[in-house]
């Protein structure tokens, strides 16, 4: 099991104030976090950019050395064993980088194995299962430059799988593949965690990918956790935290402004109204699900042509509850 | 020597020589530029030919030996160069993101720069064999005491160029801002390592500054084996002082190694380009 208490990584950073002149800054990119990835189970890790997620895989991986916290790997220190938990985890990262252009995939993966020092006959049998995974096995021996993104990215998860690590980093694994490929590395990475027990941290942007995949979901902003729970409990979270609503409606009268108004803010939500094709298009952002309150107090006194209810977005919800979280620091 | 290290060894030659040696045009170029720069070498040397600079020069090799002596500088210091651009190469892996992939696995470090320094042992060794089949078309009175000292000779020339390339290596790894040391060693190293002028004719302070670098006792020795047909007692000296600078730059190998894998992960300066 991994388990992770009060992890913290600072940055100094160089901040100009002239052309000569530089003062040092300290960033707290990670601010004490505590998470578990049990074998077998897959575990989210959601935030916005600059939340410290990669920051937080990059520890866990061995890349880089926390400054305050401890983390044990099945019983192994991160920072005295790195070289041992090197053998047992392996990271993802999306995009094109990362591979070498001119090599082949198979080079690539060769090149890869032999760090890990993996016996010859061993190795050729896990590139071909994962080049055949990744679907590159027509294009295995062409140079990586020719690849799309897509492809380059599915070279990257053969990458990370070539120790057979027994624990994966993911960091938004699926960004810029396509909807199939996409859908079978989610099915690939239930199948790693739930047939061979390995336990995987996942970052991602896909609020469906996570509720999908995840037994359990930390979700951190500006280094700091600000919410865990299995995905349904986040998932209704979110629902709570980022209701739209867009309704497009015959009139908009004096007395239904007033009512209207009166009833968001009780319910302390927003709105947005302009006049659109003889009629008037209304924007309602809410915190809480006012859906059938809306649909009533509207029809009672014009005809609603359309109402939609958007889909909530992860990003509305973690900006909420982060600040949810600052005005509860605020006012403890 | 470890199971890793020996891996890491030959995964990084291997790579390192796909990556560069991906086309016919790079093996069509390796022909051509050591021809290239042999002629150089000697148009270089020729409007001086009979000049104030030419007997002041002659004075240190002899008359007749001045172009030998040019040729046999450029040997060595072109084997050097050869090292310390695989060394340069290596540091592009931080831009391409895999510098950081290599530090996540748990591969042998000094095999990795060994590994890199020996990828462009085929290109050193190719140029190398064009100069000599060059040395002994230009000039007929070359001679070799034995072919032990022409063992000596290459090694001379392989040892110590691996050791300068894994040191400038691992300096490399320190941080994207590295390359100063590129510049600040490369060309003192052509100027005062004796590439073309005689080591015996500079003042004292850069006979100290040339006396650093391996490539002044490698072209010393390369030098004296090919133009002078010495046996091994007449270069002990220059043996047991390129021995111990190849030692040196070998330990500040493993420790800035060390030191810098530790700095990246203190600082995450290992992702920044």
């Amino acid at each position: 099991m991994l388990i992770a208490k009060g992890l913290k990584k600072n940055y100094i950073s160089k901040e100009k104030n002239g052309f000569f002149r530089s003062s040092v800054k300290t960033i707290e990119a990670v601010k004490g976090i505590d998470l578990t990835i049990e074998p077998g189970k897959i575990v989210g890790l959601l935030g916005l950019n600059g939340a410290g997620k990669t920051t937080t895989i990059k520890m866990l991986s061995t890349l880089l050395e926390p400054d305050e916290g401890s983390c044990s790997v099945d019983g192994l220190d991160l920072v005295k064993d790195a070289f041992k938990i090197k053998h047992i985890v392996n990271m993802i990262a999306g995009g094109e980088r990362m591979v070498y252009w001119r090599l082949t995939a198979t080079e690539n993966l060769e090149y890869f194995g032999k760090l890990y020092n993996i016996p010859k006959n061993e190795l050729k049998n896990r590139i071909d299962g994962l080049i055949e995974f990744v679907g590159l096995k027509e294009r295995a021996n062409e140079p990586v430059e020719k690849y799309s993104k897509g492809m380059k990215q599915r070279l990257q998860i053969a990458r990370g799988l070539i120790n057979d690590p027994k624990y994966l980093f993911m960091d938004e694994p699926t960004l810029g593949l396509d909807a199939p490929i996409a859908r079978d590395l989610r099915k690939f990475t239930k199948s790693l965690a739930r047939e061979k027990g390995k336990g995987i941290l996942l970052t991602s942007h896909y609020i469906n990918e996570i509720e999908e995949l995840c037994d359990y979901v930390y979700i951190i902003d500006q280094g700091l956790k600000i919410m865990e729970g299995t995905p349904k409990e986040i998932a209704s979270i979110v629902a709570n935290c980022t209701n739209q609503y867009k309704i497009k409606m015959l009139d908009f009268s004096e007395k239904l402004k007033s009512q209207f108004e009166t009833f968001l803010r009780t319910v302390q939500s927003d709105y947005f109204i302009e006049a659109a094709d003889g009629g008037y298009e209304i924007d309602v952002t809410s915190h809480m699900d006012i859906q059938g309150e809306l649909i009533a107090l509207l029809s009672q006194h014009t005809k609603i042509i359309s109402f939609a209810a958007m889909e909530p977005k992860l990003e509305d919800a973690i900006i909420t509850l982060s600040e949810v979280k600052a005005y509860e620091q605020i006012h403890a | 020597m470890n199971k890793y290290m020996l891996s890491s060894i030959k995964a990084e030659a291997i790579k390192q020589h796909k990556s560069v040696y991906h086309s016919s045009l790079m093996y069509f170029s390796m022909l051509i530029w050591p021809v290239l720069d042999l002629f150089a070498a000697y148009y270089a040397y020729k409007p001086f030919e009979g000049s104030a600079t030419s007997e002041f020069i002659a004075k240190w090799v002899g008359d007749d030996k001045i172009f030998a002596f040019i040729l046999f500088g450029s040997i060595s210091y072109m084997f050097f160069k050869c090292f310390v651009q695989s060394a340069w190469r290596f540091s592009y892996e931080r831009v391409s993101g895999t510098l950081e992939l290599i530090y996540l696995t748990p591969s042998n470090r000094l095999g990795i720069m060994l590994g890199n320094a020996l990828a462009s042992l085929f290109e050193s060794a190719w140029m190398f064999t064009v100069f000599c089949i060059g040395a002994l078309v230009f000039f007929t009175d070359l001679y070799i005491s034995s072919a032990f000292m022409l063992v000596i000779a290459i090694f001379s020339l392989v040892i110590p160029s691996i050791c300068w390339g894994i040191f400038m290596n691992s300096l490399f790894m320190f941080s994207r801002d590295t390359g100063i040391f590129f510049t600040v060693f490369q060309s003192p190293m052509e100027l005062f390592g004796g590439a073309k002028i005689p080591y015996p004719a500079f003042p004292i302070w850069a006979k100290l500054a040339g006396g650093i670098f391996p490539l002044t006792w490698s072209a010393n020795i390369v030098r004296k084996i090919f133009m002078h047909g010495v046996a091994l007692n007449d270069i002990q000296i220059e043996l047991l002082l390129l021995s111990l600078i190849c030692i040196g730059l070998f330990l500040l190998t493993l420790l800035l190694l060390k030191k810098s894998e530790a700095y990246a992960r203190k600082t995450g300066n290992m992702a920044l380009f």
